[in-house]
């Protein structure tokens, strides 16, 4: 079975690539333009919502809800096809981005003959040679704009592609023949690991399908997540009174072993190459997220080159985790494989176990595995904005104790610069969650300045009053405003910790 | 103590003591909740308390200046800070602020008598400039979340950030962190705006952010943030001006830090349990009720101006209405806010977050 998705700003072109290479595959040829024509007759306003986008004329939670819709509806879509179709190719803007982590998808980017496509516009628009150029300028526009905001990722980024076609330098007939043989390579093909990959993304997308179009769930923000048949949903507290209704809705979801609802404000990912249920950072991490009222989700990092082939064993979000995950169960030798099912848990750095554990505590945001460095996390997490805290756990474990620590202190170094989110080392995280002696004799020590300060202060407060308030000579005067704006921030610098560290204590955060 | 100081600064026993905390820590619950300064509800209160206007601005713009400085830091490490867009609004808020230093001193100088008749024209004017420039920003809150169809998610109305889109105002700034491109004479024109606001009446927050929301079509988070951020260099520049022309009292500025920095915890940990559309129809109600208690106080500094004539009987019972209409509207809120703060609370203890699971027989396909 292929699954062959390409990827091109240019629809004329696209769509003729991918009706040649279904043809020779015998499977079926899909687009966007047909899906959007479903969505929009399953009630998805997506002529509206390209336009808001384009805009930006809706509210930002309105919009995110629709392109929530929009995108769980065109996953499911795509699965019903899959299912249904031994081969199928699949033809839009960036549809690389959506399956991430089945290692049995091809995804092609298709660079389209600037020249040729400047004649057909011309003809089809009639146009003279500046305003074809200006049209397809502005259309490239649009369409990064509509990526950006479907997938927090730019258009033009060659991340998660399998292979760039440049059609100014072959036929579209040797195009769809260079990736026909490509499908019949080993690394394509199915494997237990891409199956259950695909089997929880579809099952996250029905999920979230099913919600968005009940008017029970449609307006409530989601998060939801599947591993191994069992499906995860988070919503914000404000949302506790319509909670009940998810399970109601899912009732009727098929494949679900079972679903799981929790309540989240928002996710705190951990970054880690390996992870223990029963590990200090574990506990932590979940101490912090039930503080926060967060879901924690995990993310596996290990090298692009390592041994150990990756494993997505869950997609973090159906709709926005586009990263470019790239599972592999087995190494393909090109042979026959044997057809059993795999045990993740013995190559995947403990994150089936962990996720068991964060379920049963009701605390799971998702989970994935993610090859690459800094430049795959940062393109991750700006494709799921629901983030509010980076935890960078152990990575990097091949490596000696002192280039661990390099390399961890400049992963962290580099993901804080491009997001706009806290990013928080183990270290950095026990600091600020464990309240132990240490904690406790900072919040004494505040607290004790604060009350010598207030009453050196209340004691001499008329002489004090008349130094300030007094008019004196010019040096005074400046003397009294400095003391001013230097003694008001440290008494609230002061006053802040000890309040701040009380409230952690009653850990009320 | 008697003499000059006397006149300018009040006397404070354990009970205005405790008052002022009262007063910090109700602001401090509604600035965490509401995401502006609180000083709506401090300024006032302490006039209420017998503190010249001048003196309950410098003290609670000081007061801000501190907490700003702690809370954008914190705001920052979250993200939610853009610090450009902050950059550019301080330009013009410094000259609002000068601007304002500038009216505020030279009313209550201008005063021609002693006590609490010198300061009637400051008053006056800081009173007359909170009811309107409050009044417009409470009905218009009011009327962008009742006016919304129920739908539980209702954003802030975008039509003022269309509009401008549409006249193309150049030249634009590209904000990376708050993600909008924004024309440089409306940029200005809201730092001066806020500038002059926070200078006058220490609520300087209170038109940057909904200005940011509404105009700059930023989002919220960003806004508060950025706002803080703003707040710390607007709050030292009317600090220093402040501190320089003497009249900030430091007494109050710790007595508000006592009960604002223990507040602000409780409401922010309130947006994060209340509904957003919650929020927005508390905020707006307790602005308006604010803005009627300064409206009661009018009369008074009208009649000490010898612009109105009542018998200066009067006052005492117009300042307890002032004085009982904010500490309603004050409490009220607090009380809303800190009732559902206890009950997340407490919920939060008793279910520990997974509080719905179903289990359903696989049916696979």
């Amino acid at each position: 079975m292929a699954i062959v998705i390409v990827s091109s700003a240019i629809e004329s072109a696209r769509r003729e690539l991918a009706q040649s290479l279904a043809a020779k595959l015998g499977g079926v040829c899909a687009s966007r333009e047909q899906l959007v024509e479903q969505a929009t007759l399953a009630g998805i306003p997506v002529g509206k919502l390209e336009v808001a986008v384009l805009k930006q004329s809706t509210p930002r939670e309105r919009l995110a809800r629709l392109k929530s819709r929009y995108l769980s509806f065109v996953t499911s879509a795509l699965c019903d096809l899959a299912s249904q179709h031994r081969n199928l190719v699949y033809h839009g803007r960036a549809g690389n981005l959506l399956l991430p982590g089945v290692s049995h998808v091809i995804r092609i980017r298709l660079l389209a003959d600037n020249e040729r496509q400047l004649q057909q516009t011309m003809a089809a628009l009639n146009l003279d040679l500046d305003k074809a150029k200006d049209y397809q300028r502005r259309l490239k526009e649009d369409v990064a704009r509509w990526v950006h905001f479907m997938h927090g990722t730019e258009v033009d980024s060659l991340n998660g592609y399998d292979l760039v076609l440049n059609l100014a330098h072959m036929s579209m007939e040797s195009a769809a023949a260079a990736i026909c043989s490509m499908a019949q390579l080993p690394d394509f093909n199915e494997t237990p690991a891409s199956v259950r990959a695909l089997g929880d993304l579809c099952l996250a997308a029905r999920a979230r399908d099913l919600l968005g179009r009940d008017e029970r769930t449609g307006d409530m923000d989601l998060g939801v997540s599947a591993q191994d048949g069992r499906v995860t949903v988070t919503y914000m507290p404000q949302q506790a009174d319509e909670a009940p209704a998810i399970s109601a809705v899912l009732a009727s979801l098929q494949g679900a072993r079972e679903v799981v609802c929790t309540m989240a404000l928002t996710n705190l990912l951990w970054l880690s190459e390996s992870f223990a249920p029963d590990s200090p950072d574990f506990a932590h991490v979940t101490e912090l997220a039930q503080r926060w009222g967060a879901a924690v989700e995990l993310m596996r990092l290990v090298p692009q080159d390592a041994d150990d082939q990756p494993v997505c064993l869950a997609s973090a979000d159906e709709l926005t985790a586009a990263g470019p995950c790239r599972p592999k169960e087995a190494d393909p030798t090109g042979g026959i494989e044997d057809d059993v099912e795999s045990k993740p848990s013995a190559v995947d750095g403990g994150l089936a176990a962990t996720a068991e554990r964060l379920i049963s505590l009701g605390l799971f945001g998702g989970g994935r595995t993610l090859a690459g460095g800094g430049q795959e996390v940062v393109a991750a997490i700006k494709s799921a904005p629901r983030y509010s805290l980076v935890m960078v756990g152990d990575v990097f474990m091949s490596k000696g104790p002192a280039v661990r620590t390099r390399l961890s202190r400049d992963l962290a170094a580099y993901v804080t610069e491009r997001i706009t989110l806290p990013v928080m080392s183990k270290e950095d995280l026990q600091a600020k969650v464990v309240f132990g002696a240490k904690q406790f004799s900072r919040m004494a020590l505040y607290t004790a300045l604060v009350v010598v300060i207030y009453l050196v202060v209340f004691s001499f407060q008329w002489p004090i009053q008349e130094f300030l308030g007094s008019p004196g000579s010019l040096a005074m005067k400046v003397v009294a405003t400095i003391a001013v704006v230097s003694f008001v921030p440290l008494v609230a610098y002061l006053f802040g910790n000890s309040t701040g560290l009380l409230f952690k204590w009653l850990r009320f955060e | 103590m008697q003499g000059p100081i006397t006149d300018l600064f009040i006397n404070i026993d354990l009970y205005s003591a405790l008052q002022v905390v009262v007063l910090g820590f109700i602001g401090g619950v509604l600035s965490g909740f509401i995401g502006s300064g609180g000083a709506f509800f401090m300024t006032p209160g302490m006039m209420n308390l017998g503190v010249e206007g001048v003196i309950a601005v410098a003290s609670n713009i000081t007061h801000k200046f501190g907490k700003a400085m702690v809370g954008s830091h914190k705001h920052g490490e979250m993200g939610n800070v853009d610090k450009k867009l902050a950059m550019y609004l301080l330009l013009t808020a410094a000259a609002g602020i000068r601007l304002a230093v500038w009216i505020s001193s030279f009313l209550f100088e201008s005063g021609d008598t002693h006590g609490a008749d010198k300061g009637a024209g400051a008053n006056l004017y800081i009173s007359l400039v909170f009811v309107s420039i409050l009044t417009a920003v409470a009905l218009s809150m009011l009327k962008d979340v009742l006016g919304k169809k129920n739908d539980g998610g209702a954003g802030p109305s975008r039509k003022m950030v269309e509009t401008l889109a549409r006249l193309n105002l150049k030249p634009l700034i590209y904000f990376k962190v708050a993600d909008v491109s924004v024309s440089l004479w409306v940029l200005l024109l809201v730092g001066l705006a806020t500038g002059y606001l926070a200078g006058t009446i220490g609520v300087g927050g209170f038109i940057g952010v909904p200005a940011m929301i509404y105009i700059f079509g930023i989002p919220t988070a960003v806004a508060a943030g950025t706002e803080l951020y703003l707040a710390m260099f607007m709050g030292a520049f009317g600090a220093l001006n402040y501190a320089f022309a003497g009249y900030v009292d430091l007494r109050l500025t710790m007595l508000l830090y006592l009960g604002s920095l223990v507040g602000v915890h409780l409401g922010v940990y309130g947006v994060k349990v209340v509904n957003e559309k919650v929020i927005r129809l508390v905020t707006g109600v307790i602005i308006l009720l604010c803005v009627f208690s300064r409206a009661v106080a009018i009369p008074v500094y009208l009649r000490q101006m010898e612009m109105l004539n009542i018998a200066a009987s009067w006052d005492g019972w117009l300042n307890g209405a002032s004085k009982a209409l904010l500490f309603a509207s004050g409490l009220a809120g607090t009380g809303i806010i800190m009732v559902n703060v206890i009950k997340a609370y407490r919920q939060r203890l008793r279910l520990k977050r997974t509080i719905a699971y179903s289990s359903q027989p696989a049916e696979q396909h």
